[in-house]
């Protein structure tokens, strides 16, 4: 019997309905083929050039020379952190948001947080240390999430930031490529984040690789 | 078309931009974004209770007009407010709530309900501030007392909260909920007083379960374990999900464990050592995925309840063969938050009877 076991902190307990249902919508798109679990794997000599490349941009902000390294390596995990996590993020909100109404309060309140969370890209003290290209990746992903919400909750609100600084259209057409497939299936997944990969110019940077797989 | 619309005005420096979904340093940084926020925010919240609204920001200001379809707007917006409150969407009834006190900053109705909510909310100063407020306005408000001694003993007041309470009970004899929370004030310095008052508590409110909890810990604070245990499992039976069900359910733990050590004068339990080799045995057969399972499906029993001071073996699992009993149960699962996850309270001390099992399994003696 395989078990996924999710401990909730303490602060946060009085979410665990929502967590719990999250954790749920997700496992049952990435589990839809068990034997087949999608797993992002980053192709190391790839990624060592991007890190690389971000080193180059970092330099030229304001980094100190012995953390330029550093934060080059966590700026360009994050980014494929986010790309592998964003797209089945907004599917299972979709989910939720259908399946568990009851729930909705809640998923407002960890939604709304994470909005302004991702809104902090904008602050200057993020935009002048991030690196020209990082920074737009980041602030694209953010968009498509933030125009999700938007559409979900009826309220343009989460979507100003990004639409007064021209990233209103990134966020369509991040959000046409989720629509693009409409099937709950983990390929439905992985589909989705090789487009948003190949849009924002991150797709040579992973491959796909998968768990239980027979073949 | 109501000729008299609702109106009000807010500096933008005094609107909470916790409200908003944009991170509050972006807002300060961009006046522009704040503007546009605060109108798109306010807007949505008019536009849905129907009728015509108006919001503009300028100058540092949020100006906002509604023109509500037909009706009088102060008692649509009460209604709309309270029915966000029963729902427990503060989220909703606040702005409706915080723009009803700026248009009406003495009206009761108002008073207690933003008070209220604002005291559910931690904002224990301001609660306190308007709920004095309104029972300076209506002094025979009992269930405005009853808020404010509330909000006192949140702010961990007790004098205040148990002068606020003892006046709403001197109004009304019968307020249930004034009754049960100075009883629960008074049940850590004077359980004898606070006994009398819970129980009246819980005449007037038989399903209320914080009434029930109350008392419960009062009798066993008074040495009554058997009616004390009896009203924590009808605690529980109220609604089993809560924060106070969690707490019933520990003091019941809490007592079985007391009973369980009584029955042995405090020694060393050697059934429960046994099981707790056993299951040593059995996880270590079973393996790591397997014993995790069969510990979280005992958890999951436990939720309900687990009779530990019962012998008889009247449990089984889906994920082990055979019959225990309450107390197998136990062992086995404590074993397996030992080994599975260290630091998880496991709710029952177990550790002297797990570390001689512990020592038994290592000299592989049994």
């Amino acid at each position: 019997m395989p078990v996924h076991t999710i401990r909730v902190n303490k602060a946060k307990l009085h979410s665990a309905d929502y967590i719990v249902a999250g954790q749920c919508a997700m496992i049952l798109r990435l589990w839809s083929n068990p034997v087949r679990i999608p797993v992002f794997s980053p192709i190391p000599e790839k990624f060592r050039y991007f890190v690389e490349r971000g080193v180059n941009s970092l330099s030229s902000a304001k980094v100190p020379a012995h953390l330029v390294q550093q934060a080059s390596v966590q700026l360009a995990q994050g980014v494929l952190n986010q790309l592998r996590s964003m797209p089945i993020e907004i599917m299972t909100i979709r989910d939720c948001q259908r399946q568990c109404p009851d729930l909705i309060e809640l998923q407002r309140e960890a939604v709304e947080t994470q909005l302004r969370l991702h809104s902090e890209s904008f602050a200057p003290r993020i935009r002048s240390f991030a690196p020209e290209q990082i920074w737009k990746q980041n602030v694209s992903m953010n968009s498509a999430y933030a125009l999700n919400w938007s559409e979900l909750s009826g309220t343009k609100l989460p979507l100003l930031p990004y639409q007064s600084t021209g990233f209103g259209e990134v966020a369509a057409q991040l959000m046409a490529d989720v629509n693009a497939h409409p099937e709950a299936t983990s390929e439905q997944y992985t589909r989705t984040v090789d487009a948003w990969a190949a849009r924002l110019g991150l797709r040579t940077l992973y491959q796909w690789e998968y768990r239980n797989s027979q073949s | 078309m109501n000729e008299q619309p609702f109106t009000f005005t807010l500096p933008l420096a005094d609107f909470d931009l916790k409200r908003l979904p944009i991170a509050a340093e972006v807002l300060r940084e961009s006046p522009d974004l704040l503007a546009q926020a605060v109108t798109e925010y306010y807007t949505g919240i008019f536009q849905k209770l129907g009728g015509t609204a108006n919001v503009v920001a300028a100058n540092g200001v949020v100006h906002v007009s509604w023109f509500p379809q037909t009706g009088k707007a102060r008692d649509l917006l009460i209604e709309q407010a309270l029915v966000h409150l029963k729902r427990g969407n503060y989220r909703e009834a606040e702005p409706v709530l915080e723009s009803l006190l700026k248009a009406y900053p003495e009206d009761p109705l108002v008073l207690f309900n933003y008070g209220m909510m604002l005291s559910d909310q931690g904002q224990l100063d301001t609660a306190i501030r308007l709920l004095s407020q309104l029972v300076e306005i209506e002094p025979d408000h009992s269930h405005g007392w009853t808020a404010l001694g509330a909000a006192y003993v949140r702010s961990s007041d007790k004098k205040n909260a148990l002068q606020a309470l003892r006046k709403a009970i001197e109004i009304d004899p019968h307020n249930g909920y004034a009754l049960r929370n100075a009883g629960a004030i008074l049940g850590e310095t004077n359980p004898v007083e606070a006994r009398i008052l819970l129980e009246q508590a819980v005449r007037i409110l038989p399903d209320d379960q914080q009434a029930l909890l109350g008392l419960a810990t009062c009798l066993s604070q008074l040495g009554d374990q058997d009616e004390a245990d009896k009203l924590f499992k009808r605690c529980i039976a109220v609604n089993p999900l809560t924060n106070t069900a969690e707490h019933a359910r520990t003091a019941r733990t809490r007592i079985a464990h007391q009973k369980m050590r009584d029955k042995v004068d405090g020694a060393l339990r050697m059934d429960v050592v046994m099981y707790c080799l056993g299951a040593l045995q059995k996880f270590r057969d079973l393996g790591a995925g397997k014993a995790k399972a069969v510990t979280i499906e005992i958890a999951m029993l436990g939720r309900s309840g687990l009779d530990i001071n019962d012998p008889a073996q009247k449990y089984t699992l889906k994920s082990l063969p055979g019959q225990f009993s309450g107390m197998h149960l136990v062992s086995v699962m404590y074993v397996g938050m030992k080994t599975l996850a260290p630091g998880q309270d496991t709710g029952i001390d177990l550790s002297r009877e797990y570390a001689e099992a512990e020592k038994l399994f290592a000299s592989g003696k049994a």
